[in-house]
């Protein structure tokens, strides 16, 4: 069956051809209807393996080196969802674009002049950790038994180990709080994502996307810079990405 | 410390999956041609993904991981 695998929308009037970069080495072009353009390639009529993995990855990789490409001469582009075929020919396209027109231009408007980043927050846990047996009383108080030697010293170990673990669980909401107001205020929408693994000593305790206003860039920075000069914490920034998290709402 | 945002070098595939799928505006259905085990092309993916971001750590598949963030990130200048 015939049809178009479609990247990325933008507003635009002008024909655009990317050359031979999309999906397998397919021809990217824009078809368009009343001033939106959306960038396609003619879907192969294969059915791809999606359980290969290095195949699927090979794919993605392109996708977001069209859609960037697209964000770059466009401006602003408003992503699809990876693996998306309209059905039919340009006409099929089109009939899209019109029956969706308002919404799409609506969607594109709310995303112009802004640039989707991401920030992950993460900590130090033995540093936390450490940091907490010290600062706290009861938490001292418990350490010191525990390193005391004693018949009680397993059972205290036990206890300040459970203690820790409510504490540090606090401690990383007051840190998910008091950064999460810290973004907010510069960010124009955020999504809390999932936080990944990391690894045993560094933590990953926020995963967020945020879309930021250009003119709010430098605002952001500078709250991410007091975050990251928190003890325990670092903070790593990806981007500027086409805004793939902001597309849907 | 300044905070730039992760040089191109440091941007990692799971990065970039992350972003790519499962995001981006969904088509109405009865307008798309569904193929048969796209829907699970992400989670396969990132089940895959921890395992390899490991391998990459420990140095393994380094060249194959370069590549891939250099096919991904042709390019400089982003628009305003």
């Amino acid at each position: 069956m015939e049809g178009r695998y479609i990247y990325c929308v933008a507003e635009d009037g002008k024909d655009v051809s990317f050359g031979k970069i999309g999906i397998s080495g397919g021809e990217v072009y824009t078809v368009h209807f009343d001033g939106l353009a959306a960038v396609v390639h003619d879907a192969p009529a294969v059915s791809p393996d999606c359980r290969d993995r290095d195949k699927m990855i090979d794919w993605a990789v392109s996708h977001q080196r069209v859609v960037d490409m697209a964000w770059k001469m466009f401006g602003t582009v408003l992503p699809i969802r990876f693996h998306t075929i309209i059905k039919g020919g340009a006409d099929g396209l089109e009939q899209w674009l019109g029956q969706n027109h308002g919404e799409l231009r609506k969607k594109l408007s709310r995303l112009r002049g802004r640039k989707e980043y991401g920030v992950q927050v993460f900590w130090d846990a033995n540093h936390v950790a450490g940091r907490l047996a010290d600062s706290t009383p009861a938490l001292r108080d418990l350490k010191i038994k525990a390193g005391a030697g004693t018949g009680t010293a397993y059972l205290h170990g036990q206890l300040l180990e459970k203690a820790l673990k409510c504490g540090m669980e606090k401690e990383a909401q007051r840190f998910f709080e008091d950064i999460f107001k810290r973004i907010n205020d510069v960010a124009e929408r955020i999504v809390v994502e999932e936080p990944k693994q990391a690894d045993q000593q560094r933590q990953m305790i926020m995963n967020l996307s945020l879309l930021v206003h250009g003119g709010r860039y430098e605002d952001l920075k500078e709250e991410l810079e007091i975050v990251d000069r928190m003890d325990g914490i670092a903070i790593r920034l990806t981007g500027p990405w086409p805004p793939y998290s902001f597309a849907e709402e | 410390m300044d905070i730039e945002p992760a040089n191109k070098a440091n941007i990692t595939l799971v990065d970039l999956l992350e972003r790519v799928l499962d995001k981006g505006l969904v088509v109405d259905a009865d307008l798309v041609i569904s193929v048969a085990g796209i829907p699970l092309v992400g989670i396969n993916l990132r089940a895959a993904l921890a395992g390899m971001e490991t391998m990459v750590r420990y140095g393994m598949m380094e060249g194959w991981d370069r590549e891939i963030r250099n096919a991904s990130s042709q390019g400089e200048a982003c628009p305003e």
